[in-house]
């Protein structure tokens, strides 16, 4: 990990359910709830707060055994969980 | 699923009450694009009592919008008569954001045996230079299923391929109740995305294929 770069962390506290394919999060507080499939689901478990967006887009390579790390689509969906309010802000 | 090593760097990293699951979830998982899909509860509390194929999502990213209940779950379910209706369904998607001109054809082919036949192959051709990242089915702006679609980049232009399965049905009683919305035409399809860079949202109504068969299937 750089210093500065950002590492993003899911939420404390999200009240998550495991469905057969992914996670139910909720949100009641903002009347919402997200359905996250499974690779969702472990960029999310990923955002622990110690990875950058790189790092676990090439972990997530590593979990599918991808030719190359998913790094756009990683990007993207960390973007969504933090606009989402999944994660907590920088 | 990766080798041991790298199993255990990424796994020693969760949340330890949550690792068994994620390992079973992602254990023999294909790679597909990450799927946020979001619902007001509200929206959901009414849908829930009755839908029976609400299991969450299994495809592509990006949010979908949350709303009214689709029309075809704005009851009970009823019990299941099958389905007789067209094989396939195809939609021309367009992007009607205004930042692209990107488009593209999606096809829908119910396969196996039409006995008990509860999946469809579905395959996504675009633009050249398009990347999908969500795609979706929905009635009245509610997704009712994620595409979970592969990306094959040798061919131009790109296309994707997935299978929806009953498991894969939200917001509506079951498989069947997807068939029959599609052939009453009451689904869009919409296909997220970025196109050389910048965002692009396609959409586009399901319709039968023209050519295709009758086929039934029972209950």
């Amino acid at each position: 990990m750089f210093p500065g770069r950002p590492v993003p962390k899911a939420k404390v506290g999200l009240d998550i359910s495991a469905s057969e394919d992914g996670y139910i999060v909720f949100q009641p507080e903002l009347d919402r709830v997200h359905f996250l499939n499974h690779s969702a689901v472990l960029i999310l478990e990923l955002c622990t707060g110690k990875n950058s967006a790189r790092e676990i887009a090439e972990l997530v390579q590593q979990a599918y055994a991808l030719p190359d790390p998913p790094f756009a689509k990683v990007d993207e969906a960390v973007a969504n969980l933090k606009e989402l309010g999944l994660l907590e802000l920088d | 699923m990766a080798n041991d090593e790298s199993s255990n760097r990424i796994f020693d990293q969760l949340d330890p009450s949550r690792r068994d699951f994620v390992k079973r979830v992602l254990a023999g998982a294909a790679f597909a694009a990450p799927v946020i899909a979001t619902f007001s509860i509200e929206s959901l509390g009414v849908t829930a009592a009755y839908a029976q194929g609400a299991s969450g999502s299994s495809s592509v990213s990006s949010s979908a919008p949350s709303g009214s209940n689709p029309g075809a779950s704005s009851g009970p379910c009823l019990q299941d008569l099958g389905y007789v209706g067209p094989e396939r369904f195809e939609a021309h998607v367009a992007d009607t954001s205004g930042n692209t001109r990107v488009n593209g054809e999606l096809a829908i082919k119910i396969d196996g045996d039409y006995d008990a036949a509860r999946s469809a192959e579905v395959r996504l051709d675009m633009t050249r230079d398009s990347v999908v990242t969500s795609a979706y089915l929905a009635i009245n702006g509610v997704n009712v299923v994620n595409l979970p679609l592969v990306e094959h980049h040798e061919a131009d232009p790109h296309y994707y391929t997935g299978k929806i399965c009953s498991s894969d049905i939200m917001n509506l009683c079951d498989f069947d109740a997807l068939l029959q919305s599609l052939a009453s035409q009451l689904v869009t399809a919409f296909v997220l995305g970025t196109y050389l860079g910048t965002s692009f949202s396609a959409q586009g109504a399901v319709v039968p294929a023209s050519g295709g068969a009758i086929i039934q299937i029972k209950p």
